[in-house]
């Protein structure tokens, strides 16, 4: 108002010394004049105060308005999922950036030559279809779903208005089928649906999963050769299926696990839904023979048993309506290292018998036998065994029959017989220095010894010799199990398997193959055991993984070797002195 | 005396007003490669990203064994290639010495 004062005064003084000559008539007149000049002195005065604070707005803080436009937060890179690396840190889960084609009718000139152009240009599209969808009355209409960068750089080419682009992310396994089960799948909504994919939805959708990717204890490399090894047996023995799993001896980590068929994560829909079960750790199989190694052990570690104790094998055993005999039958008593080479059901059954039902369950309890499959994954498979436990279980049960169990169930138990009797539960994460891990002594070291002496008697000369890998000293157990089918065991159909352990003497690693059905060819004589076709196999990945993971090898006859052989309780001696053989 | 305080207040409001200007469009450079530089690693992070599954996919050890067996002539160590570093004589002292 002081504003107005000061004009309307100046005024007041030009007007006052006008007003001498023109005179008090024209008062009114000036009064008029004054008061409209004020007025629109006042509109240009806001007007231009206006401009002004417009003006400072922009000079100190138009920037800081551009600049939340534009996203300027320093650089960070958000994906939905966080990776999956393996043991050596090579990515094999990663979430790419994709660009999802869609369109908008209505801008569209003409539907028919775009939908022309678009099935030149991308595959998989029918033009039909397409033409239809780009006339249709709609606003939005998908085309195709995750192009890869390529494929939007043609498309933009084509420049045709009305497409445009939906920033989408999918979910891509650079090694397509290596890892389809472990792994599992993601589905369209971005969950995992399977495998570790399902087990760790939670921890990859969360950030901090984006700086450290979620480790597996899985080998590139040698999951690479035991898929390789597996498919191969499977095509020479025509089987319907098969697993082969490496595990660390000394701490449970799985560094290879397969199970064909399989299919690709890529591409899961292509697959039919059999393919998808996990046989590795969700299948529960009679492990025939194998499970003599459990058996022996028990015997061995409650003393009900000694190396030197001699079974007679001549006659089978008649239990209610069932026979026991042996596929590899010898006419005289054999000793306890010769059950286990020779494989005997009767000699099996009879150290059973003298250890009694709750031995037996304690044991397998103890060797994790009896319950459900503990492993970061969801497919775990639970044991199936008798709920009572009768002379007849305990006697099929000491070769393997009568119970069923995953092969993740058998290669841990094993280990924890050739590593000194310490059972690591089975892991697909790989362990770091710091985690305790919640181990358990099972069996005595000195047992674990005598289970390592009877391991490698088989492969020495045994059931096992085709697993043998000259340089790495592998032991291991043979199995040949009757699948169940309809009331009885089918004859014909087998499930033929080969755990073994190697270097048997100290004992890092421990690989399980099992094939489904396979048949015998004109070099295994038409057999199908598990000596015949799944020891090979292991031979094959033996050879393979054990340079790849810097195991030496042993030589038989090095000096060197033999001076720490004798510090280590003459093992070789010994295994000599059992095999009756030399 | 207050015509020279008018004039020294006047040149100073000019000399505060073009620094603030000159500081002011130097900021808003800066902001605007800073800007610039923030997208280009953005991309280049994108691209490292896809290059990394990239180089997975390409070294899929199936690949790999192809590619070896094509062009070089390595086989699979066997264990009678490898030899612990203790079995290997030491070289004669005589020798050594001259």
């Amino acid at each position: 108002m002081d504003i107005k004062k000061n004009f309307s005064g100046i005024f007041k003084d030009r007007v006052s010394t006008g007003s001498l000559k023109v005179g008090s008539a024209n008062n009114r007149t000036l009064e008029i004049v004054r008061n409209r000049l004020f007025f629109v002195i006042i509109i240009f005065v806001l007007a231009f105060f206006t401009l002004g604070i417009r003006l400072c707005n922009l000079v100190f803080f138009g920037a800081e308005v551009a600049e939340n436009s534009r996203d300027t937060d320093l650089a960070s890179l958000q994906y939905e999922r966080g990776e999956i690396v393996d043991r050596n840190g090579v990515l094999i889960a990663v979430n790419l950036a994709t660009g999802s084609l869609y369109a908008n009718p209505k801008q569209i000139i003409d539907a028919k030559d775009a939908a022309k152009q678009l099935t030149q240009t991308l595959p998989g599209l029918n033009y039909g279809e397409l033409a239809s969808k780009l006339s249709s009355r709609r606003s939005f209409v998908w085309i195709k779903r995750n192009l890869t960068p390529h494929e939007q750089a043609i498309v933009n080419n084509l420049g045709i208005p009305g497409l445009y682009f939906k920033k989408e992310e999918k979910r891509v396994y650079p090694h397509g089928r290596l890892f389809s089960h472990v792994l599992g799948y993601v589905g369209i909504d971005g969950h995992g649906q399977a495998g570790i994919e399902r087990q760790y939805d939670k921890f990859l959708l969360e950030e901090d999963s984006q700086e450290q990717p979620l480790k597996l204890s899985l080998d590139v490399r040698v999951q690479q050769i035991i898929y390789q090894a597996l498919g191969d047996s499977i095509h020479e023995f025509r089987a319907i299926g098969g697993t082969a799993l490496v595990m660390d001896a000394n701490n449970g980590e799985i560094l290879g696990m397969a199970s064909l068929p399989d299919f690709n994560s890529n591409n899961v829909g292509a697959s039919p839904e059999s393919v998808r079960f996990n046989r590795s750790t969700l299948g529960v199989y009679e492990m025939g023979s194998i499970f003599k190694s459990f058996t022996l052990a028990m015997a061995l570690d409650s003393g009900t048993a000694k190396m030197t104790d001699v079974f007679d094998v001549t006659k089978p055993i008649k239990i209610a309506n069932f026979t026991i005999s042996d596929d590899h039958p010898q006419d005289r008593p054999l000793t306890l290292p010769e059950v286990f080479k020779y494989s005997s059901n009767i000699g099996a059954a009879k150290i059973a018998l003298a250890a009694g039902e709750k031995l037996q369950q304690q044991y397998l309890e103890k060797f994790g036998m009896l319950s459900t499959l503990a492993l970061e994954i969801p497919e775990r498979g639970r044991p199936m065994f008798p709920k009572i436990w009768r002379k007849i279980n305990l006697m099929t049960i000491a070769y393997g029959h009568g119970i069923a169990v995953t092969p993740v169930h058998v290669a841990t138990g094993i280990s924890a017989l050739v590593n000194g009797g310490i059972l690591y539960p089975a892991t697909l994460i790989k362990r770091t220095g710091d985690t305790e891990v919640a181990s358990e002594r099972v069996i005595k070291k000195s047992t674990s010894e005598e289970m390592r002496k009877l391991f490698r008697l088989v492969v020495e000369s045994g059931t096992g010799k085709k697993a043998e890998v000259a340089g790495y000293m592998v032991g291991g157990k043979t199995g040949t199990a009757e699948k169940v089918s309809g009331h009885g065991y089918s004859e014909s159909a087998k499930l033929s398997s080969f755990v073994g352990a190697f270097p048997i003497n100290n004992p890092r690693y421990v690989v399980f193959v099992t094939l489904d059905e396979p048949k015998g060819t004109k070099e295994t004589g038409g057999y199908a055991t598990g000596g015949m076709v799944a020891a090979p196999a292991v031979s094959s990945i033996v050879e393979g993984i054990a340079p790849l993971l810097g195991v030496p090898p042993v030589d038989y006859n090095s000096g060197v070797i033999k001076s720490v052989e004798s510090e280590n309780k003459n093992k070789d001696e010994d295994i000599a002195a059992y095999d009756i053989d030399r | 005396m207050l015509k020279p305080a008018f004039f020294l207040s006047f040149i100073i409001l000019g000399v505060i007003a073009f620094v603030l200007f000159e500081v002011e469009y130097r900021v808003d450079s800066l902001r605007a490669q800073f800007s610039e530089v923030n997208h280009e690693l953005v991309a280049d992070r994108e691209a490292i990203h896809v290059l990394r599954a990239e180089w997975s996919y390409l070294n899929q050890p199936e690949r790999l064994k192809k590619l070896s067996q094509k062009y070089l002539a390595l086989e699979t160590a066997r264990p009678k290639q490898i030899r612990d570093i203790g079995a290997i004589p030491l070289r004669d002292q005589n020798l050594a010495a001259r």
